[in-house]
């Protein structure tokens, strides 16, 4: 199998670190437009889309391999070793902070460090735990989708990118938006939103940031400071930018809390 | 005819109207909104355009509107909920565009509420379900089919299992019985002839006699190994939930009187019980000490680390299209022995394939360990460095499959 082609991997920049950006449900590697650029004198950018988002190949989605997270970090763990990708820094948003962390415990020497986008190990909240939403919300999350897949309505349908500064890339970056098959985004939210993965937070060992949004309702800062205190060796910054997507909203405060970061981990 | 001056009317136009900044800070509602919404539209001014939806379709909006709509600039029907002052679900379909007014950045939405179109929405996603079920029904009959296609398969493969494993029981007996008679023959006569006294005389033939011997000796020893391997798939030990640290502990008693070398440090971290067969648990270990102490680096102390953590693993081996995350613990084994080229990384785990050649082990141990993890359902890799050691990864299931 063609890991490149099924993942849709576009790799670019200059350095030799690797830099791999794990996009979010929802999205896919264009999310990122705004923040590679940032990085590409320095690292080696590795964009790719999960199996069933954006220009994946949609024939090698498996239902059971993608019921769980762990599908998802295998795609990623496919990636690094198609790519022989050693010691690179992962920078995951939404739920694939969480996907990056199942990959660190199991090929540990694939990644140096994680910097997480509005991370969350539990959307769904539990006891004490809050996780901000409740199995209700999600329930009808799900009916809300389907709502807007089964008709005529489609927001999610291809567009052509806008990317004005570097007309270069509009060309290649010409992306569906999400996930087009319904079924998939379905089960891509399902999977999302209810993980519980709190028990594997103190097994990561590898240090990480959780940029925490102000205002997420996504990720609310209780979430954020979880990770804080469940993640050995992390740092928390909570950005100025609200809302879920910072990198899209606000990449120039994202790209300067993890060039500070990466700075200081690595001296 | 003059123009009519459309800007009152846009307070009572049958579509609400919400104008927000950048940030998502509401800036002005219509009164259609405000109506709707059972709000006075000074209550909405300052809030977060969110602040107006349902739980579910914010999470809807900040995970996929607001990204298509800050990349697109503009977004058209999408289907989503809003939520009154008196708590009442609205279902709408929220259209709304970025554009530069008098230098100004306006995000202009217009919200029409969509009763009839949820209700159709709602019929839709019914018959869907009835077909998926008939499809279900469907892939059901297909998928009986596949099985009996696949019984088949298993059956003609366990037959040829059970002949194998005939195979094997005549083999281990010719390997413990039939052989080593043989060995020990020509052991016993060549005894003899050393103590006759024209081999007493000559020194060529006696030198010669002397290579039988070592032969025959380092001939037994080989034997001796491959019955362990045969073995071991004969012995019926029974699956329990091991207690690890005692099985660590008795392997490095065994690789300790097996090598006759115990100056080496071995740390063991928290190790989570799991179910395997307790016999084989432990030659498993104490082969990969053994390992460790044949390969160790002069230099340096030998010192072996153990430690584990559980992840989920996918519970299929060989099938690539079926998947079922179960948790598994991955133990990790390094040294800081001589260590090995990458390139070798497979080929230590084969039958009577060895690195070092100095040592007179025929090259079973690790043969015996994959052996061992194979038949208990895992997976083991191995990586090293030269000069600075070695890791053993094993990922096993917790619990054996019945």
């Amino acid at each position: 199998m063609d890991i490149y082609q099924r993942n849709n991997i576009t790799i670019l920049g200059k350095g030799t670190i690797p830099m791999i950006f794990a996009h979010g449900f929802g999205c896919a590697q264009h999310m990122w437009r705004d923040i590679w650029p940032a990085f590409e004198n320095e690292y080696k950018i590795v964009l790719f889309d999960y199996v069933g988002s954006g220009k994946s190949d949609l024939s090698a989605y498996n239902e059971e391999r993608y019921a769980n997270l762990n599908g998802y970090a295998e795609d990623v763990l496919d990636i690094c070793k198609a790519l022989k990708l050693k010691d690179a820094v992962f920078v995951g948003h939404s739920v694939s902070s969480i996907i990056g962390v199942l990959a660190s415990l199991k090929e540990p020497s694939f990644f140096q460090s994680l910097v997480m986008i509005g991370p969350s190990p539990r959307y769904v909240n539990d006891l004490a735990y809050h996780g901000g939403f409740e199995k209700k919300d999600i329930d009808e999350l799900l009916v809300t989708m389907e709502q807007n897949y089964e008709g005529w309505a489609n927001f999610l349908a291809p567009v052509i990118m806008k990317n004005p500064e570097r007309p270069q890339l509009s060309q290649e970056l010409t992306e569906s938006f999400c996930a087009t098959d319904p079924t998939i985004a379905r089960q891509f939210a399902e999977v999302t939103f209810l993980s519980d993965n709190r028990k594997d937070l103190n097994k990561v060992t590898h240090p990480s940031l959780i940029l925490q949004c102000s205002d997420d309702i996504i990720a609310p800062l209780a979430v954020g400071l979880y990770l804080k205190a469940n993640l050995k060796n992390s740092t928390i910054k909570i950005m100025k930018a609200t809302g879920h997507c910072p990198h899209i909203s606000d990449p120039q405060e994202t790209i300067q809390l993890m060039k500070e970061y990466l700075t200081q981990l690595n001296h | 005819m003059r123009d009519i001056d459309i800007l009152p009317l846009l307070h009572i136009m049958p579509a609400g109207c919400v104008l927000f900044d950048d940030n998502g800070i509401i800036q002005s509602v219509n009164n259609s909104l405000s109506h709707l919404l059972e709000y006075p539209s000074q209550e909405l001014i300052g809030k977060h355009i969110e602040y107006i939806f349902t739980v579910s379709s914010r999470i809807l909006y900040q995970t996929q509107v607001y990204p298509s709509f800050k990349l697109n600039e503009k977004v058209d029907e999408v289907a989503l909920s809003l939520k009154s002052k008196q708590g009442k679900t609205i279902p709408v379909l929220f259209y709304c565009n970025r554009t530069v007014v008098e230098e100004k950045i306006r995000n202009v939405c217009i919200i029409v509420s969509a009763w009839e179109r949820q209700k159709q929405m709602t019929e839709i996603s019914e018959a869907k379900r009835v077909q998926q079920i008939v499809k279900e029904n469907e892939t059901l009959k297909k998928l009986k089919e596949e099985l009996e296609i696949h019984e088949q398969q298993l059956d003609r493969q366990i037959f040829l299992l059970l002949e194998r494993n005939q195979e094997h029981v005549q083999l281990n007996k010719v390997l413990s019985h039939d052989l080593q008679e043989q060995i020990r023959k020509i052991g016993v006569f060549s005894d003899l002839l050393q103590s006759t006294d024209e081999l007493r005389n000559n020194s060529e033939s006696k030198s010669h006699l002397q290579k039988i011997q070592k032969s025959v000796l380092k001939l037994q020893n080989l034997i001796r190994s491959l019955q362990l391997f045969v073995h071991l798939d004969s012995i019926e030990e029974r699956l329990t939930q091991l207690k690890v640290e005692d099985i660590i502990k008795e392997a490095k008693k065994e690789a300790i009187n097996g090598t006759g070398f115990n100056d080496f440090i071995l740390e063991v971290g928290e190790i989570s019980s799991f179910e395997g067969r307790s016999y084989q648990m432990k030659l498993l270990f104490t082969e990969l000490f053994k390992n460790a102490i044949q390969n160790r680096n002069p230099d340096n102390r030998l010192a072996i680390h153990i430690e584990s953590l559980l992840i989920e693993e996918n519970m299929y081996l060989a099938n690539n299209k079926r998947y079922r995350y179960t948790e598994h613990i991955r133990i990790k084994i390094s040294d800081n022995g001589d260590g090995f080229e990458n390139q070798y990384s497979s080929y230590i785990f084969g039958l009577f394939n060895k690195l070092n050649t100095k040592t007179d082990r025929v090259g079973l141990g690790l043969a015996l360990v994959k052996h061992i993890v194979s038949y208990h359902y895992g997976t083991i890799t191995a990586t090293s460095e030269v000069g600075k050691g070695s890791s053993f990864i094993i990922v096993l299931p917790i619990l054996q499959p019945k």
